[in-house]
């Protein structure tokens, strides 16, 4: 599957950070990392979103091509709504932290507000009719098969999404250099685009039930702190 | 000193009916934005021990750590704590009111379907600059607050909240001869800058000014409700 006949600026669009979708207020754990003294230069943000990629954002990334592939424009909403409801709790059963799935949900429900008014379709609604406050990937996957996208794409747009989420978080709380963070983002980019192929080419197998005990305790430290500048 | 010219909050015009997602009447909103210490959480716990009896009220708080400002309001006793929340605004208060509104967008939703009756909801800004304004998508109006000892020429340097607030409130004056501020020259300069739009001179502290922005406030509580009443 490609993203032929699809168009690329709403690519673009999606995965653009000013997209009002609420993530510009999550780290993704980059908070908390901060804070233990885990990231303190652009060097140790490089080892976070590593180790970011390999389990969380891997799950992330192929639960959104899943997404996406379980809503390709055609397939009837009575095949559709049993595989989300699925795919919703293979979801949960592999985010170990709590705080990451009401983040995940939480991102979900503002990602999938927007995309109703942005760019509405039949997918995006069935997402929404399973519940208000899908995981954010499956948000994500839904936008990009209404908009006729590849489940590779969606992968793609999540995986980005995440790294450069936690990235910019890690910039602004230590004040680092802007053009090195985006250096950083462009060394990564072939590791991002190796994992959206693998997951759009599994997007109908199972999801990668790989444990990141480390981000899942940063991520549920950051939910206990009282004083935090992100949501998650 | 000619402040009563400046009060002329009596010829606002009527907010233009809003509905929520489902087409259904929600409740007003005032956004309230201005630089860090103006008086901004002072005038929100003011508003709701004046309008209390009168309208159904809740607040949401932008601040830069999470809970201070919602803890404060709670400490005050105005609003019960269900009718308070907080957003957390990731290093980028503006981001969260102006360009990315998700979060502040479901606060409210949240809080308006817990609370059915809810008639006004008071959306407080974390402490900005002055290009820092609300988002229409956000509020039905907005109150921009500057604080007397951060000089008279505030009114002059103008930026978008100077100039495009819906109220400009110029609080403290209590501390304009501590501070050396010349209110005639605010008034001119902030004439100037906004035309026909109002100004209050107001001291939280002592009270002087507060009615006018009472008035405000509840021309536009009811200026919504004139409106969602008419097509009920
Ligand atoms: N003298 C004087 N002090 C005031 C007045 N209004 C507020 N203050 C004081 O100014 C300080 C800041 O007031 P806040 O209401 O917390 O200001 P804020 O705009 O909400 O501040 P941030 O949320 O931190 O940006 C507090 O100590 C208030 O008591 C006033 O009219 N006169
Ligand atoms: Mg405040």
């Amino acid at each position: 599957m490609s993203d032929q006949g699809a168009s690329p600026v709403l690519v673009l669009l999606l995965g653009d950070s000013r997209l009002p979708s609420g993530a510009h207020a999550h780290s993704g754990g980059a908070e908390q990392a901060v804070a233990a003294g885990l990231v303190e230069d652009t060097a140790t943000l490089a080892d976070f979103l590593e180790g970011r990629l390999e389990a969380g954002i891997a799950l992330e990334a192929h639960a959104a091509a899943a997404s996406c592939h379980v809503l390709v424009p055609g397939d009837s909403a009575a095949s559709a709504l049993p595989a989300l409801e699925a795919l919703d709790e293979a979801i949960d059963a592999r985010l170990a932290s709590p705080a990451a799935r009401a983040s995940s949900r939480r991102q979900g429900a503002h990602h999938l507000a927007a995309t109703r008014r942005i760019v509405p379709s039949g997918a995006v609604e069935l997402v929404g009719s399973v519940r208000p406050d899908p995981h954010l990937c499956v948000a994500v996957g839904a936008a990009c098969a209404g908009l006729g996208l590849s489940p590779a794409t969606a992968a793609g747009i999540v995986a980005y999404q995440s790294l450069a989420g936690a990235a910019s978080a890690a910039l602004r709380l230590l004040g680092l250099d802007p053009v090195a963070v985006s250096g950083l983002l462009a060394r990564l980019a072939p590791a991002c685009e190796a994992l959206a192929a693998a997951a759009g080419a599994q997007a109908d197998g199972p999801l990668p039930a790989r444990a990141g005990p480390g981000l899942d305790r940063l991520m549920e430290l950051h939910r206990q702190r009282k004083e935090r500048l992100f949501a998650s | 000193m000619h402040r009563d010219e400046h009060h002329r909050t009596d010829d606002l015009p009527v907010p233009s009916l809003r509905s929520g997602p489902d087409g259904v009447s929600r409740a007003a909103r005032i956004g309230i934005g201005g630089p860090v210490g103006s008086g901004k959480t002072a005038l929100v716990a003011e508003l709701c021990r004046r309008l209390q009896g009168r309208f159904s009220l809740g607040v949401v708080t932008n601040d830069i750590y999470t809970t201070e400002d919602a803890d404060f309001l709670r400490r005050a006793g105005v609003l019960d704590d269900d009718r308070i929340a907080a957003v957390e605004t990731g290093c980028c208060p503006h981001t969260a009111i102006r360009d990315d509104i998700a979060a502040n967008l479901a606060a409210v939703e949240e809080m308006e379907a817990a609370h059915p009756d809810l008639d006004l909801v008071l959306v407080e800004s974390g402490g900005d600059n002055l290009t820092a304004t609300f988002s229409y998508g956000l509020v039905d109006r907005q109150i921009f607050v500057v604080d007397v000892a951060g000089g008279d020429k505030v009114p002059r340097k103008g930026g978008p909240g100077v100039t495009r607030s819906d109220l400009l409130v110029v609080n403290k004056v209590d501390l304009a001869p501590f501070v050396g501020a010349d209110l005639t020259v605010m008034a001119h300069d902030a004439a100037e800058q906004r035309g026909e739009r109002p100004v209050a001179f107001v001291s939280l502290r002592t009270g002087e000014g507060v009615d006018a922005v009472t008035a405000f406030a509840v021309g536009v509580a009811e200026g919504m409700h004139a409106a969602t009443t008419a097509i009920r």
